[in-house]
């Protein structure tokens, strides 16, 4: 059986969905699908009969999923993403046999790719960002080529904040090179920290980020992407010297919109 | 929703002052504007800290270099003769002032090295006095007490009615080798600052430009926005407009005005005018209420802007300062409303 | 302060003047012009006395009241000016020029610039020279100090413990020269950390020279004081000194006392209860008795004296023959110049030999012994680098004056072994030479009819016994210089004779422009006389600093022994050239010491013919009224032979006389 599957892994290799998440630095990528992977594993867990259940592939990926969770438990961020990672997460059928659940098929093999936010400034836009991230930037460009997805990861409270050039130029260098040199299916735009915004529900990002980089926005408009606004950590707090935390004892649960942008992306019925 | 939290804004603006200094750093800013960041976030740490606190009393501390009249202010500041005072260096250990009215007199609490705690009950100021002699100074035993707590009512003396709670140091000289018994001395001295809410950094009126003072300013003290006292006033040879002149050029003081305080000329009637005592314990009235959230958010305010003007690439993001703003005016009383009409009267620095 | 050795001292002065106009009177222009020098180096020399402490302790007040002064214009009481440079304060002679001005000296070295007293603020107060960013080494401040008594300098220096370093590195480079120091300690703020440092950094010899002082007295009750004395005497324990005693001084009462005008009955009053009398008369029999200076300047003095006297006695004895001479026979008077004519040239001829002879020998001892320590430098700089690396000195923060002190003591060390050699060899040529010329002398002396020595030709003799005084004169300053026995130890190297360090730094290579000037002559004087191991020790203390200050850059390009070779080989040379300098000077000295003695011979000679045949009483008259003058001279020297004796023996001290 287990064997059977694996084989079957194998040849559906190349048909694999692979996700590549973008975005400026610290707009919240990895905190976000760590957020959200997590939240579909439970969720999976919690409803058996669907027969689903989602885990990581390898134990590097269980190790960092593990190792961010447990730090913002503790009341502090995931450490920042230095260096590219590619994560593997499998949702898998299992069937019941006896009293044991046993691997009966793989439904998808995802493959994320987190990278820092340095190189998405680096391979778009301005090209004299630092060279440090020179060779990364190049793969970013190769695995948004043989990607199956896109997430555009904004930090909400930055478009906010007004316009920037510089973002403006990045957002449109990757948005053509996506329509233009990537077989890219499907973009999912994440607005990121919704949370503090609660005090102005009525702020649509959406159409902010449609007045400020219509460029951009444009690109979205013809590759029919979705939109969504995240909460990954809701009430964050601050710690004595200011610095915003995770709240002890964070569970995803408080997050808002977690699972959807995946949930379409993936077509996934939650 | 219960009572709004008054903690609330100073929080939020800890995130804005936090923001800011980290894009300060980045892009780096001069020394001096850094440093005003650094200040102004330990004032907002010290107000937030009687929050997480279990107590809210606020601690009130003297230091500064051997020999600068520490425990001699403080004893004019009781009205009492208490803390051990001398000509050669004396105080070991720390002596924590707190007012208890449950206590018909004073009581006088040691904690030992061996870890045994004694509580002695005392009738008279002199029975005080010695016990502190005894376990916290030279003259006494030699393994002085790891710490002393003395608590008793205090009519006279108005910061402890405020329910501030004083503390008497040892002097800490961190410039020079120092010998083997200083050393451990002014390792309590530093260990007590961590504690401290508000800092009473001493130097004295006849040795301003002395270099133990000054080391010890720069090293540990200035971060943590002291209010800066000049002792023994009456031994200034010269002007004492020059006094202060002198101050600010030695130690680069820009903000606050040194205050000068003769704790000998506040023992006799005739000269308690002329002390200055009356201003320090105003000054000092003044700071402990600052560091509450209903006095300290507008000094805070203003302190962030002094910080951070003409330098708006560091101002974090627009909706910091919204939720900053949406805080002050969900408490909706006198001091939050005072500090609205204060943002509002700054519309493009508080992106309003 | 030093009253009776300022006595001396002043009668002293007075003394060699007229001695030296008394010379040239008599046509003695050489012997005028060695106690014109000797008169300037004696008024030149004094003791120094620093005042040292951490800043506020009120040395400007006891400075203000060690000289006397009545307002503190010069040194400053103020709490905000401080003192940031070292400064002397010395007192001149009623009768020089310039009574009062002052001279800062740069770092940078270059020529002193000289000031009104009232503007030196401008370079050595905190408030107007921040930081000694001007670069002032040092400033000296010649005023009416009468406390002073011209024998005294005292030096103020910067305040320690500030925030201020720079002051404190001066302090470093000065210490060494002083023969007492005085350290304040406040009575309300005892011994901090800061003073307590400066007792742990003293060197050997300067905590021999501590006076511990403790002022503020008034400040502390009645009650406090005991425990405050013992505090004090403690805390100096605990730095391994010996307190002995800690003088309590209220300089406070006489300086105000002064200010106000009081009379100089109510001011003396004031220093004996103050205490200010007693610790001038402590640093005086201090000083006195322990002073290296005094090993130079109590011989010196004496051997001056002595000089007069020996000049005296012998021109008595002339004068004497000449006397006798006018009662004899015109004849045998005109034999005896023919003679004499005839002798002079066969003895110029002799002595032009001799003297070629001992400037041969001189300067190939004195080569000898470059090549020897040339050989060393080698071994001298590998053991230099050795202990630096061993010491941990190799690192950023060397303190020079660590180096210095290692350099320094290394190259004692070495030229420990070299001088003894050296100096013995040129003494024997000296001693030699000296013998020589007197034989000759004496063959001159003695005429051909018989050789009894108090034939008139004798007479000739006592000139050459003068000659040969002179010269037993100077070796035996050179004797008892060199019985010091610290050949290369730290007093020497620390300060030059007489206590001339600047000029001395000047003449070895700060300032070579300086030799074109004035200051020469007097520069080439210093040395003309002293010893061989004070010029090798000057010498090797310049190659010490030398290289201490260039030490920390060149381990850092590990360049040690290159740079202590070149400062060896460089040392050598100097040595070797000064040196084979003053075997010319003696040179030089010795031939017109002779040429003087015997044109003044043939002159006298001369005119007692003359006048025997005019029949003149003109020059009877004269010469009798020369010998007169001598006389006085030699019974005022022997009072103050008397008086210098009284000074230098003390009972369990070391006696000079």
């Amino acid at each position: 059986m287990i064997s059977k599957a694996i084989k079957f892994v194998k040849e559906q290799l190349t048909a694999e969905p692979s996700f590549v998440f973008v975005g400026p630095p610290a707009s919240g990528k990895t905190v976000y699908f760590t957020c959200a992977m997590d939240r579909i594993k439970k969720i999976l867990s919690q409803s058996p009969a669907c027969g689903l259940s989602l885990q990581t592939e390898d134990k590097k990926t269980l190790k960092r999923h593990n190792s961010s969770i447990s730090a913002m438990k503790k009341g502090g961020w995931p450490p920042k993403t230095m260096a590219a990672h590619k994560l593997y997460y499998l949702l898998t059928k299992k069937i019941r046999v006896g009293g044991k659940f046993h691997l009966a098929d793989i439904d998808t093999r995802l493959i994320y790719h987190d990278y820092p936010g340095e190189v998405f400034e680096k391979a778009f836009g301005d090209e004299n960002a630092d060279p440090h991230w020179e060779k990364e930037a190049k793969n970013l460009k190769t695995d948004l080529q043989t990607a199956h997805g896109v997430f555009l990861v904004i930090d909400t409270p930055k478009l906010h904040n007004g316009e920037d050039e510089a973002y403006n130029l990045q957002l449109f260098d990757l948005l053509k090179f996506i329509e233009n040199e990537t077989k890219v299916k499907r973009i999912c735009v994440i607005f990121t920290k919704r949370d503090l915004f609660r005090r102005d529900p009525e702020f649509d990002p959406k159409q902010h980020l449609r007045l400020l980089y219509d460029d951009a926005w444009s690109f979205l408009e013809r590759s029919k992407a979705a939109f969504f606004f995240v909460t990954a950590v809701s009430n964050p707090g601050s710690d004595l010297d200011g610095n915003l935390v995770p709240p002890k004892g964070f569970e995803t649960s408080q997050s808002e919109n977690l699972i959807e942008p995946l949930a379409w992306a993936l077509k996934l019925q939650l | 929703m219960a009572t709004p939290d008054p903690y609330a804004p100073i929080i939020k603006l800890a995130v804005l002052v936090n923001l800011a200094r980290e894009r300060a750093r980045q892009a780096e800013l001069p020394e001096g504007r850094q440093e005003q960041l650094q200040i102004l976030a330990h004032r907002i740490h010290r107000i937030r800290s009687l929050q997480e606190g279990k107590d809210t009393k606020i601690r009130v501390g003297v230091f500064g270099a051997p020999k600068r009249g520490k425990s001699t202010l403080l004893n004019a500041l009781l009205g009492e003769e208490l803390m051990p005072t001398a000509q050669v260096p004396l105080s070991t250990t720390t002596i924590e002032i707190e007012r208890d009215t449950s206590i018909p007199g004073r009581r006088v609490i040691i904690d030992h090295p061996s870890g045994r705690i004694e509580e002695r009950d005392c009738k008279s100021a002199q029975e005080v006095a010695k016990l502190l002699e005894t376990y916290g100074s030279r003259r006494g035993t030699s393994e002085s007490a790891l710490r002393l707590r003395l608590k008793g009512d205090f009519p006279d003396c108005k910061i402890l009615a405020e329910g501030g709670v004083l503390l008497d140091t040892p002097g800490a000289e961190v410039a020079f080798e120092p010998d083997k018994k200083l050393a451990a001395e002014a390792q309590r001295a530093l260990d007590a600052l961590k504690s401290t809410h508000l800092v009473l950094f001493c130097m004295r009126a006849d040795q301003i430009g002395s270099r133990s003072d000054s080391e010890l300013y720069e090293k540990h003290v200035r971060s943590l926005a002291p209010v800066h006292v000049v002792t023994m006033k009456d031994k200034y040879e010269g002007d004492i407009g020059n006094l202060i002149d002198d101050v600010l050029k030695n130690y680069g003081l820009t903000q606050a005005e040194p205050t000068l305080v003769s704790a000998h000329q506040a023992m006799s009637d005739e000269t308690l005018g002329i002390s200055g005592m009356a201003q320090f314990e105003e000054k000092v009235l003044r700071e402990i209420g600052r560091i509450t959230p209903e006095h300290g958010l507008l000094s805070c305010l203003r302190n962030f802007e002094l910080a951070a003007e003409d330098f708006s690439e560091i101002r974090p993001e627009r909706i910091h300062f919204m939720n900053l703003y949406g805080e002050i005016e969900g408490l909706n009383n006198d001091w939050s409303s005072e500090a609205i009409k204060h943002m509002r009267s700054k519309p493009e620095f508080w992106k309003l | 302060m030093f009253d009776h050795y300022a006595q001396l001292k002043e009668g002293a002065l007075r003394h060699l003047d007229k001695a030296a106009a008394f010379a040239r009177s008599i046509k003695r222009p050489t012997v005028a012009d060695q106690l014109d020098l000797g008169r300037r180096h004696l008024a030149d020399s004094r003791y120094n006395i620093a005042i040292v402490g951490d800043m506020k302790r009120g040395k400007s007040t006891l400075l203000n009241t060690l000289l006397g002064r009545r307002n503190d214009d010069l040194s400053p009481i103020q709490s905000k000016v401080c003192t940031s440079a070292v400064a002397h304060y010395l007192s001149r002679d009623a009768h020089s020029e310039g009574l009062s001005e002052g001279r800062v000296f740069f770092d940078n070295n270059k020529d002193p610039l000289i000031i009104p007293v009232e503007a030196l603020r401008e370079y050595i107060t905190e408030e107007e020279n921040p930081e000694n960013i001007k670069g002032v080494r040092s400033v000296d401040v010649y005023g009416d100090f009468p406390l002073l008594r011209n024998v005294v300098t005292l030096v103020d220096t910067p305040g320690r413990g500030a925030v201020h370093r720079n002051h404190e590195i001066l302090l470093e480079q000065f210490m060494p020269m002083a023969d007492a120091i005085i350290f304040l300690i406040a009575a309300d703020i005892p011994v901090t950390a800061s003073e307590r440092e400066f007792l742990n950094q003293l060197g050997k010899e300067e905590r021999e020279r501590i006076f511990f002082v403790l002022t503020k007295r008034d400040e502390v009750k009645d009650n406090d004081i005991n425990e405050v004395r013992r505090y004090v005497k403690k805390q100096i324990q605990e730095s391994n000194l010996s307190c002995g005693r800690l003088y309590e001084v209220s300089a406070r009462k006489v300086y105000e006392a002064a200010r106000e005008g009081s009379d100089e009955a109510t001011l003396a009053r004031l220093r004996k209860e103050t205490g200010v009398a007693d610790l001038e008369a402590e640093l005086e029999r201090f000083i006195i008795e322990t002073s290296s200076k005094n090993s130079s300047m109590m011989p010196r003095l004496r051997s001056l004296l002595d000089y007069v006297g020996t000049f005296c006695e012998h021109a008595s004895a002339e004068f004497e023959k000449d006397l006798s001479l006018m009662n004899t026979d015109m004849s045998l008077i005109t034999s005896e110049i023919q003679e004499i004519k005839t002798r002079a040239k066969d003895l110029r001829k002799s002595c032009d030999n001799r003297l070629k002879k001992f400037r041969t020998d001189w300067n190939k001892a004195v080569i000898q012994f470059q090549r020897k320590l040339e050989g060393r430098s080698g071994a001298i700089s590998d053991g230099i680098f050795t202990r630096i690396q061993k010491g941990g000195l190799i690192g950023v923060a060397v303190s020079a004056f660590k180096v210095s002190t290692l350099v320094k003591t290394t190259l004692n060390n070495e030229l420990r072994v070299l001088l003894p050699d050296l100096d013995q060899k040129l003494a024997e040529h000296c001693q030699k030479l000296s013998e020589e010329i007197e034989c000759d002398w004496e063959t001159f002396g003695r005429s051909k009819a018989s050789n009894d020595p108090f034939l008139p030709a004798a007479s000739i003799l006592g000139l050459g016994g003068t000659a040969v005084a002179l010269l037993d004169g100077f070796t035996k300053v050179q004797a008892t210089l060199a019985a010091l026995g610290n050949i290369g130890g730290q007093t020497i190297i620390a300060e030059g004779p007489w206590g001339l360090w600047p000029t001395v730094q000047a003449w070895f290579g700060f300032g070579p422009k300086l030799l074109a000037k004035k200051l020469v002559p007097d520069t080439i004087a210093i040395f003309y006389g002293t010893l061989t191991p004070t010029v090798v020790a000057i010498a090797a203390y310049f190659a010490a600093s030398f290289i201490a200050r260039h030490a920390i850059i060149a381990v850092q390009e590990k360049r040690v022994t290159t740079l202590v070779d070149d400062a060896i080989l460089k040392m050598a040379e100097m040595i070797s050239e000064n040196l084979m300098q003053r075997g010319e000077e003696i040179q030089n000295s010795y031939r017109e010491i002779i040429d003087e003695q015997i044109a003044s011979a043939e002159e006298r000679l001369d005119e007692l013919a003359k006048s025997v045949s005019d029949c003149d009483p003109s020059l009877m008259t004269r010469i009798t009224g020369q010998a007169e003058e001598c006389r006085r001279l030699l019974g005022e020297r022997k009072d103050l032979g008397h008086s210098l004796s009284l000074i230098t023996s003390f009972p369990n001290g070391n006696g000079y006389s």
